[in-house]
C-alpha cells in the first residue's frame, strides 16, 4: 500500500493516480476469497478480450487486406490490454501463466462466434483440461502469501 | 515436420514480445518506471500481433495452441527476468495444462 500512495504522487495529467486509485480499490475487494475470484476473473476475460480483439484487427490488416486504420486500432487495442493485467492482485508471472489458459478458451469462443468455427471434441477436451491446470496455477491456496 | 518446427519457433517468438511487451507495460505502472516503458511496451505488443499472421492454420486454432506455450513461457520469464522461481503449484499447473494442448493442436492431426 505505501507503494501505491508513493506512485499516486508521481502522476502524469492525472492519468496515473487515476489507475492506482482503481487498483486500490480493486484489491480492497479481494477481502473475501469469493469476491476475489469474480474480480480476477473478470479481468483475466477483459485482457482475453482486448488482446484477442487486437490480434484479429491486425490479421484483418495484414490477412484480409483491410486498411491502415485496422492495424493502427489493433495497436491501441493491445496497449490497452497490456494495461488489463496490472489490476490483478499477483505477480508478473502467474498471472500471464493463468492468462495463457484463459486465452484459449477465449479463441475458441472468438473463432466460434465470429468465423463460425465450432469447437471440436478434441478442443473441448482440452480445453477443459488447460482450464483445471490454470486454476491450480492462479487460485491454488498458498499459505504464506496474503492474496491467494 | 518442417511446418511444426516453423510452428513452434513462432509461438515462442510471439510469447517472447507478447510477454515482454506485457511486462514492459507492467514495469511502467507497477513498478513505477517511467511511461517510456509504458509506450515501448504498446510497441512491443503491437509488433507482437503481427507475428502469428504467418501461422499456417486458422486464427482460431492457431491462437489456441499458442496459449500453451505462453503458459510455458511466462514462467521461464518469471524466473529469468523477474528472478521468481515457479512454485510448486504452477509447475504442476502448467505440466497439465500442456496435456491440454497436446490434445487439441497436436494430437489431432
Amino acid at each position: 500500500m505505501e507503494k501505491l500512495e508513493q506512485f499516486s504522487e508521481k502522476d502524469y495529467f492525472g492519468i496515473k493516480r487515476h489507475l492506482s486509485d482503481v487498483k486500490i480499490n480493486l484489491e480492497s475487494r479481494c477481502i473475501s476469497r469469493k469476491q476475489c475470484f469474480t474480480y480476477t476473473i473478470l479481468l483475466f476475460i477483459l485482457a482475453g478480450v482486448f488482446e484477442i480483439g487486437g490480434g484479429y484487427l491486425i490479421w484483418l490488416w495484414l490477412r484480409e487486406g483491410r486498411g491502415l486504420t485496422f492495424a493502427f486500432l489493433g495497436a491501441i487495442v493491445l496497449f490497452l490490454y497490456g494495461i488489463v493485467p496490472t489490476f490483478q492482485p499477483a505477480n508478473f508471472h502467474r498471472i500471464y501463466a493463468t492468462y495463457g489458459g484463459i486465452f484459449v478458451i477465449m479463441s475458441i469462443l472468438w473463432g466460434w462466434v465470429f468465423d463460425k468455427i465450432p469447437p471440436d471434441t478434441y478442443d473441448l477436451i482440452g480445453a477443459l483440461i488447460i482450464l483445471i491446470g490454470v486454476s491450480i496455477i492462479y487460485y491454488w491456496p498458498r499459505k504464506d502469501e496474503i492474496n491467494d | 515436420m518442417i511446418d511444426l518446427v516453423i510452428s513452434l519457433a513462432l509461438f515462442f517468438l510471439a510469447a517472447l514480445f507478447e510477454i515482454g511487451g506485457g511486462y514492459l507495460v507492467w514495469l511502467w505502472l507497477r513498478e513505477n518506471k517511467g511511461v517510456a516503458f509504458g509506450l515501448l511496451g504498446g510497441l512491443t505488443l503491437a509488433i507482437y500481433g503481427i507475428i502469428p499472421t504467418f501461422q499456417p492454420a486458422n486464427f482460431g486454432r492457431v491462437y489456441a495452441a499458442y496459449g500453451g506455450i505462453f503458459i510455458v513461457s511466462s514462467l521461464i520469464w518469471g524466473a529469468l527476468v523477474d528472478k521468481k522461481q515457479p512454485d510448486r503449484y504452477e509447475v504442476i499447473g502448467a505440466l497439465i495444462s500442456l496435456v491440454g494442448v497436446t490434445i487439441m493442436f497436436y494430437l489431432r492431426s
